[in-house]
Order: C-alpha cells, then structure tokens, then sequence
C-alpha cells in the first residue's frame, strides 16, 4: 500500500471529523485548521445533517410525523454515523434508509411504520409503481400528511391490501387494486 | 427534437423541480435556465420536462459531484452520465465546483474547500485535465464559500484560481455571493479579489442569498439577493463584460411567479 501524502492525510481528518457530526475535542481540528475558524467547523456537520434530514423528511412525510420529529433525526443521525453515505444519488441513500429503519426500529411494536414507509416511497414515486400494506394505513397516513385529526382510523392489522399509484387526470392518486391475508413481513 | 439554438444570456434562474409545471405553462420572461445535473441522473418523468422546457430555452449544466479536489478515483460512471445528459440536451456549458465533496466513498453533499498546497493545486489541476479530455470540452470552474482556512497553505484563493487558469484552460463560473459571503466572514474588503479574478474567463456568473448567523454568514441560497451582490454584478457589466448570471434558490423556495419577479427586478437595477 502506498504511502497516503499529507494532502490524503488532511482530507481523512475533515471527513472523518464532519461524519462524526460532533467534534468532542477541538485540539485535532485546531493541528489544521486556522484557529480563528475552529468555531465554524460544525457548519460543515450541520450542512450534512440537516441536508440529509431535510431531503428525507420531505420524502417521508408521513412515516416522520408518525414517528415524531425527535425520533426522526435520532434515525438519520444514527443512520450517517453507523453507514455514512455512499452513494451520490439521493434517492439511492433515502431507499437504504428505509430498509435501515426498518430492521432498527422495533416494527413489532410499531406494525404502522413499515407500511407508512411504503406509502411515502409510492406516493413520491420511488421503487415499483404498487405496494403491499396493512389495510386502512392509507387512511391514516393520509390523515397525517394533511394534519387531519381523525376520531377513528379503521385499521385490520391482518389484512393487507395493494395500492398503486397512478395519475388521473394529471393529479397523482393512489388506489387500492386487491386485498389479502396479511403475511408475516409486508413486501415493500 | 428541435431545441433553441440561442445561447444563454442575460440574467436566468436555476431550475428547480417544484418549479417545472409552472415555467412550462406560464407566460414569463425569464431567458434560460440553469439545470443541476444530479437532478437528472435517475429516470423518471422530469425528463421529458426537461427536453419540452429545452425545445424553447437555452440552458447550462451544473454539477456537484465532480469531486475536483477530491483523491478517490474519479468516478467513471458518474461522468458517463454526466456526458449523456450533455449530449442529450445540449446545455451550453458544464461546471462544478473548486472543491472536494466525497472521500474513501463517503459523500458529503457538501462542497468543501480544498487544501491550497502546491500538491493541491496539482491534484486539482490533473482532474480537471481529465475530465476536460473525458468530455471533450472546457469545464467551468465555480469558486465556493469557505468557512474555514487550513493552517498551512501556498496559495491564496485568488492565487489559486489564477494557477488553475493557467495550468487547464478550464473556464470560470463566478459566484458573487460566494466572494462577498467570504470576504464579509473574515471582516475584509473583496475588491481586490474581484479586481484581480481573470474576468475574460468567466463564463457565467452566481447570485444568491444567506443567512446571518450573528458573526457568521451561511450561504443558505435561502433569501433573496443582497443589493451589495446586484451592485457588483452592475459593476462587472459596466466594465464591459455582458456575462449570462442566475439568481440561485435551494431552499425557503417561493413560488415561480415571485422568484420570477424577483429577478426581473434584479435585472431592472442592474441594466445600464
């Protein structure tokens, strides 16, 4: 392997510092950074956070009013430091996201979530043009996307139905096409 | 298809998605756009947008990914899309930015400044070579917002332009903003920086607006364009140089017709 230069060297030291997303000890910034601008440095980490969490919330907007803005951003912040982010496409980062969230947050006690997700992924068009969810979670997330209260949300956590996105009338509609039994894990 | 053969000129926009219906149906003025590159690297309905919105403006193609002071491979497959979408929709000129934005394949969605070392300058100067050389035409430099300076350094931001001019070709995009946001930060006068930045080169020009966080202004592209920015995009044109500008809007987003307004507006106070 070869040698890393000090050029390498200084770009592994501000890459690492701003996705930890929070500079515990200023002496390693202050060894190549002009003291005069140490304070600045945590722009750097909140253009990243901030940048993430804005894009995703705006993508899942159900799933972060379901869950709740401070639930939300320890996702996102959990998420940035335990994969970091690897891709350039935004949308790519947002789908390993929500495969993330999945397997981290406890769908069991929360058997919503998964299917808010996949709402949120169809109705802003990423993946397949349909998916599987508990039945009546499309009513309820509806509720929460136009901050309706509702007394009641009819929800049967064992069926499931299908729904797809489409356009009717150049206004984008999601329509439920089947309904079944619903099977251990929601197929996204 | 046929697309407007005009070039990009006088004071345009950069597009934004939430825009698209309404620049499309909308009797405006605005003469071009700017399309950001990363927007158009999925599939999806936007491009036939695009390539409607193109039949009837000229626009330019702008980059964040290019990684020109970065040390990972530079990313083949990204300039392949990069270089398809040029050729799709035929934008007059390409540009990225005078930074470094992902590293050991971590993204940072940032643009950050780059180490002004003599080794930097070479790193710098050898990526852009080879991606002039992968899409057979100049790239356009942008200079950016930096809230730091690194300890030790050879070269001033001014210097350091001027180098890469030299040892490219490449070609500039000067963000006003950028500068003034800079200068202001560090409690200095940008004059000779704006005196000294090699103005033949440049190839379009950026306005924006941020945000003052008590000492510290961030460039939010969030508000709308400081008269300090208007005046010294005046003042390039009263030299003589008529450079094609776009007024920059990311976030806090307003509708088309008031974006629009705003840079007609713009355009009345900076027409000599």
């Amino acid at each position: 392997m070869s040698k890393k230069s000090q050029y390498e060297i200084l770009l592994d030291q501000i890459s690492t510092e701003i996705f930890s997303l929070n500079t515990k000890d200023k002496h390693s910034i202050e060894k190549i950074i002009d003291s005069k601008y140490v304070d600045n440095f945590n722009i750097y980490q909140n253009n990243l956070f901030y940048f993430i969490n804005d894009k995703f919330q705006s993508q899942l907007i159900g799933s972060f009013k379901h869950m709740g803005k401070d639930n939300f951003r320890y996702f996102i912040r959990k998420f940035i430091l335990d994969r970091g982010i690897s891709s350039i496409i935004v949308n790519e980062v947002l789908l390993s996201f929500t495969h993330y969230i999945k397997k981290s947050f406890d769908i069991h006690e929360d058997k919503m979530l998964e299917s808010l997700i996949n709402i949120d992924l169809l109705w802003n068009g990423h993946g397949e043009a349909s998916t599987w969810v508990i039945e009546g979670s499309i009513i309820y997330w509806k509720s929460l996307v136009e901050d309706i209260e509702l007394n009641e949300v009819e929800v049967d956590f064992d069926q499931e139905e299908k729904i797809q996105r489409l356009f009717i009338d150049d206004q984008l509609c999601m329509k439920k096409i089947s309904t079944r039994k619903k099977r251990d894990r929601i197929e996204a | 298809m046929n697309f407007l053969k005009n070039k990009i000129h006088g004071l345009g926009l950069g597009l934004r998605f939430s825009h698209f219906n309404d620049i499309l149906k909308s009797e405006h003025q605005c003469p071009w756009f700017e399309v950001i590159t990363e927007d158009f690297l999925e599939h999806g309905d936007h491009h036939q947008k695009l390539l409607k919105l193109r039949q009837d403006y000229p626009i330019s193609l702008h980059s964040v990914g290019l990684n020109l002071g970065g040390v990972d491979d530079i990313d083949l497959d990204y300039l392949k899309k990069i270089k398809s979408i040029y050729l799709k929709y035929q934008p007059d000129l390409v540009s990225d930015h005078l930074c470094w934005s992902s590293h050991q394949g971590k993204y940072h969605y940032d643009l950050l400044p780059i180490p002004r070392t003599k080794e930097g300058l070479s790193i710098v100067s050898e990526r852009i070579d080879f991606i002039q050389n992968y899409l057979e035409r100049p790239l356009v430099v942008e200079n950016i917002t930096s809230y730091i300076e690194y300890k030790e350094e050879d070269y001033s931001e001014i210097e350091f332009i001027q180098e890469i001019s030299k040892k490219t070709g490449c070609f500039f995009l000067l963000d006003i903003t950028n500068v003034l946001i800079n200068f202001s930060n560090r409690g200095k006068n940008p004059d000779e920086f704006f005196g000294s930045f090699p103005m033949e080169k440049v190839k379009q020009i950026h306005l924006a607006g941020g945000v003052n966080k008590g000492n510290t202004i961030i460039d939010t592209h969030s508000e709308e364009v400081q008269d300090n920015d208007i005046l010294e995009l005046k003042k390039i044109k009263e030299k003589g140089y008529n450079i094609p500008a776009i007024i920059e809007r990311d976030s806090n987003l307003p509708l088309f017709s008031l974006l629009e307004k705003e840079r007609q507006e713009i355009e009345q106070k900076i027409s000599i």
